[in-house]
């Protein structure tokens, strides 16, 4: 980065690490310029496609003459074109995320640094990323940026947002299907503390339109472990329902259900043909970035 | 069924039953509140969850609590009343004897009587077990009831059987704290406290039975003898006005006495008196109904010594309150010696004896000369009467006066009448005081009465305690020189002394500025200078006197309380008692008592109360003076109606064993429900109390989306 700024999600330190770390998609994308990443059409790259028949019109420069001379026919060698990629991050804003017992940081303040790493790498080889917030919709959205100057303002908006109110994952996952209308990396980032079987619907819109689809699921520590004890009241962060449990009466079967719903939407998201991640707000922001970087 | 608590103390301690809830409150309190992203997956998990454990909390709670309630109540000793059910119960028979009970009831009886043959069949009917005693209202030294529940049963109706009723009336609120805290001494938890009276209304609201008279466990139930109606004259006697004195032997004794008529009707009765000379009197008395009529008895003793006399109403249904009986206490006739001539003390000794003699009075007045004084002083006389102009000037008749106040003679000096003598002869140094030169005033001066509690005022005070004579006037004194030994008993408006006394060793010297003569002051022309003047000589003897007159019934004190005291009658109601004075229980009916301790003799004359002569009875309804005492009111018309009562109460059943077992039990769920989560027996006995509980599936509307995932 080049800016004199220490931002808040993005830090010196974390970019550096990150700088040399790449981000590809598992479907061809369709970018506006020249680019890293597969697209779907024919191009000049080194990458041979296919042959075809020498069409009328098409350039005489383009014939294989070799293969004219082996086979007597006009070819043409055809070489699989490559494109920069447009991705859009969708990060979780409601209330939920607003939690943090064990981790350094909150879940949302993890996301939004996930978030700003994603996007650093993605502009840094030379792709656009676009950001949106969401709750139960769409609340904040900012316009794809692809280089690092462009960046920095979303960085600085970022830290303005503060998590609330209830979340609906499908409703927006369905939102941002709609909105976008070039195949994209859509990169969801939440706590998804939705039914599996409405998480999937929204899922699905994304891929039906194409998407390349990643999921990264930030927990903290105690969600899993429920590390307090005896008699505690719990007070629901997005509706303000409580509920008093006795902790140590609970946790087995709590740490169990939270398994399956883990396993659930394991299930779903590859049965989706999504990239699934869990990640904990323990977990260095290099190593999580790491598991999607170095997917392919 | 009534519930009974043998140590009612206890249940003080029924609030600690509100520990476990304080507890719960305090440690529900120190819960922690977190929050927390999402509760989907603890209502997925069991959606119960708080509920269940809020049942469970508040069963072991109700558990703890009734726990610590059924321990508090077994330990209190509870004994449930079950009607004919077996157990032992004390009783305490406390029979009304006040004079109202010797009237008859609608039946014909005497209502003592009829309360004597109920407690009879009571005894009678006693279980093994059972304890009984019998008290009366009015304490009796003539009952041989035994104290306490010891007592075997056939001496007990022996000694009921001979209960008569007393003269005086009854005070309730002793009684019953008295009865109360002997069934505190009984061993059965089971206690009955059975009043039987006529409920007169005067006895009945006289008192307060006080807060602090608690029955717990006891049952009191008021037996109401229906009283027969009056339809005559009801009379009762009692004395005004008594001696209150010594009195001269030979002296007319007048005594006020009032009858009453509390009767519907008029009364034609018979006042007969009677005394220790064996003089008996008898006159017809007719008294108009809810009237009173005030006779004036008169009654003469020629020795000195203790005398009594008695007066009773003859032909009149109140026979208990209709009967007093009076003492006195004679004295030797005194003479008063005055020295000089008759017309130098004016009418100062027509006060001392009003008919010229010691018929009236008891006292005669005698002159004698100054020269004679020495002698006549060896006759021990009760007082000596000197004018300031004849004081003697020798030394030897000085001394011998002298002597005879230190001695206990009284020393009387007034000024001469005559107004020519203006100034009189110096007066010996250890009298301390002197007359100075007359003084006439140009308007007649008041004179003021001092020293409102002094004796010299003894029966002429008025209704706010102040001396009074009347108008008192002054036409001309002479002032008294004094020292401050002298106390002043009368002044001029001025301030000037003119009446005074001191006290002279065991004598007294009375000193006078005025004359006893009309010219003087309007004074001896009051009704009240002979009493003043009698006050004067006789001193400190009034209260003194060692008879006593009172009310049968009333509570009595010796003046030795420590000692051992002899009681003996001497008319009226026989009585020979001896014992510790503190354990004398009074005197029930009317007579002359003679009581001896160590050398002293006192005399005790008691009279009839009036009251027990009205024939007002409370209604069968509980009594007002029993506000504060549970208590039942129950008609006693026939004999057999007490037992009846009783046997219907007798109680059983001690609780004491079953609450401790449930108490255990009770510990026992709580222990098994308190430790429920630990153990899988414990959780899976649980569901199988709560099977409703234990599958009732969630309401929840998220837990129902869960459940479809």
């Amino acid at each position: 980065m080049s800016s004199a700024r220490a931002f808040k999600y993005l830090p010196p330190r974390v970019a550096d690490h990150i700088r040399g770390l790449g981000i590809s998609a598992r479907r061809p994308m369709q970018g506006g310029i020249q680019g890293l990443h597969r697209s779907p059409d024919f191009g000049a790259s080194v990458e041979f496609a296919e042959y075809r028949d020498y069409i009328e019109g098409d350039a005489p420069n383009l014939i294989d003459w070799s293969v004219y001379a082996k086979t007597d026919r006009y070819m043409i060698r055809r070489f699989q074109d490559e494109t920069s990629l447009r991705a859009c991050v969708l990060v979780d804003a409601s209330a939920s995320l607003n939690y943090r017992q064990t981790g350094p940081v909150t879940k949302f303040e993890y996301a939004c640094s996930l978030a700003a790493g994603l996007m650093y790498l993605l502009v840094c080889q030379g792709d656009a990323a676009a950001l949106s917030f969401f709750t139960d919709k769409m609340t904040q959205r900012f316009e794809p940026v692809a280089s690092t100057e462009t960046l920095s303002p979303i960085l600085l908006e970022m830290e303005k947002v503060e998590p609330k109110g209830a979340g609906d994952i499908e409703k927006s996952l369905h939102e941002a299907a709609e909105m976008l209308k070039q195949r994209s990396l859509v990169i969801v980032i939440s706590d998804l503390l939705q039914p599996p079987a409405q998480l999937a619907r929204g899922i699905q819109h994304l891929q039906h339109n194409r998407h390349d689809v990643t999921l990264f699921h930030v927990l903290d520590a105690a969600e899993i472990a429920l590390p307090m004890h005896g008699l505690v009241e719990l007070r629901d962060l997005e509706s303000t329902e409580k509920l008093l449990i006795e902790a140590d009466e609970i946790r087995p079967r709590y740490a169990q259900a939270v398994q399956g719903y883990l396993a659930e939407v394991s299930r779903i998201c590859t049965a989706c043909g999504a990239h699934y991640f869990t990640v904990e707000t323990r977990t260095p922001m290099v190593e999580a970035l790491a598991k999607r970087a170095n997917l392919f | 069924m009534p519930l009974f608590l043998s140590h009612p103390a206890v249940a003080w301690l029924l609030p600690a039953i509100a520990l476990p809830i304080l507890f719960h409150l305090f440690f529900r309190l120190r819960r922690t509140v977190q929050d927390f992203p999402s509760l989907m997956f603890f209502l997925r998990i069991d959606p119960r969850l708080s509920a269940k454990r809020k049942i469970r909390e508040w069963l072991i709670l109700l558990l703890r609590c009734l726990f610590i309630a059924l321990l508090i109540l077994a330990l209190a000793r509870p004994l449930l009343g079950l009607k004919g059910a077996g157990g032992n119960v004390a009783r305490l028979v406390l029979i009304d004897n006040s004079g109202s009970m010797a009237a008859t009831t609608t039946a014909g009886l005497a209502k003592l009587n009829l309360a004597e043959r109920a407690t009879g069949k009571l005894i009678a009917a006693q279980r093994k077990g059972d304890a009984l005693a019998v008290q009366l209202m009015i304490p009796d030294p003539t009952s041989t009831l035994p104290h306490g529940f010891d007592a075997v049963p056939a001496v007990l109706q022996d000694s009921v059987s001979k209960s008569t009723p007393s003269d005086g009336g009854a005070s309730v609120p002793k009684a019953i704290r008295l009865a109360l805290a002997t069934l505190g001494t009984a061993i059965t938890a089971q206690r009955e406290l059975h009043i039987i009276t006529d409920l007169q209304q005067k006895n009945w609201s006289r008192g307060d039975l006080g807060a602090e008279a608690q029955a717990p466990n006891v049952r009191v139930i008021i037996h109401r003898l229906e009283s027969a109606p009056v339809t005559t004259g009801s009379v009762s006697l009692e004395p005004l006005e008594s001696p209150a004195r010594a009195i001269p032997a030979g002296r007319i004794v007048p005594v006020r006495v009032a009858l009453q008529n509390h009767g519907p009707a008029a009364a034609h009765v018979r006042l007969n008196t009677s005394d220790d000379s064996g003089k008996n009197l008898s006159r017809t008395v007719e008294v108009a109904p809810n009237a009173s009529s005030l006779i004036t008895l008169t009654f003469s003793f020629g020795n000195p010594g203790f005398h009594w006399a008695q007066a009773w109403v003859e032909g009149d249904v109140a026979s208990t309150a209709n009967r007093v009986a009076l003492g006195f206490w004679c004295i030797d006739a005194q003479k008063v010696l005055f020295i000089g001539t008759k017309n130098d003390f004016a009418a100062l000794p027509y006060a001392v004896a009003p008919g010229g003699n010691a018929d009236l009075s008891g006292i005669d007045a005698v002159f004698t000369p100054a020269d004679q004084l020495i002698a006549s002083l060896a006759t021990k006389p009760l007082a000596v009467v000197f004018t300031w102009d004849n004081w003697p000037q020798d030394g030897a008749t000085s001394q011998a006066l002298q002597d005879y106040v230190k001695k206990g003679g009284t020393l009387f000096l007034v000024p001469v009448p005559d107004t020519g003598v203006t100034i009189s002869r110096l007066a010996a140094a250890w009298l301390g005081a002197s007359a100075g030169a007359m003084q006439t005033p140009k308007d007649a001066e008041p004179l003021l009465l001092l020293q409102d509690g002094d004796a010299i005022w003894h029966d002429l005070r008025n209704g706010e305690g102040r001396p009074t004579l009347g108008s008192l006037r002054i036409f001309q004194y002479r002032p008294l020189k004094t020292g401050a030994e002298w106390q002043i008993l009368a002044t001029s408006a001025q301030g000037s002394p003119l009446l005074v006394r001191r006290n002279f060793e065991q004598g007294r010297i009375f000193a006078s500025g005025l004359a006893f003569s009309p010219k003087w002051s309007s004074l001896p022309l009051k009704a009240g200078f002979v009493v003043l003047v009698q006050n004067a000589l006789f001193g400190e003897q009034i209260g003194s006197v060692p008879v006593r007159l009172m009310k049968a019934a009333e509570e009595f004190h010796f003046d030795l309380t420590g000692e051992q005291a002899t009681v003996k009658s001497l008319a009226g109601s026989a009585l020979d008692w001896q014992g510790a004075a503190r354990n004398f229980p009074g005197f029930p009916r009317t007579g002359v008592y003679e009581i001896k301790q160590r050398d002293h003799v006192n005399w005790v004359a008691t009279s009839g109360n009036a009251d027990e002569a009205v024939p007002d009875f409370l209604p069968l309804a509980p009594v007002p003076l029993l506000h504060n005492l549970p208590h039942d009111v129950v008609a006693l018309v026939h004999e057999e109606d007490l037992a009846q009562t009783d046997f219907a109460q007798r109680s059983g059943l001690s609780l004491y064993r079953w609450l401790l077992l449930t108490a255990l039990l009770v510990l026992l769920v709580e222990t098994w429900l308190a430790n429920e989560r630990s153990s899988d027996l414990g959780r899976k006995l649980f569901r199988s109390l709560l099977p409703s509980l234990a599958s009732r599936k969630s309401i929840s509307g998220k837990a129902r989306e869960l459940t479809k995932v």
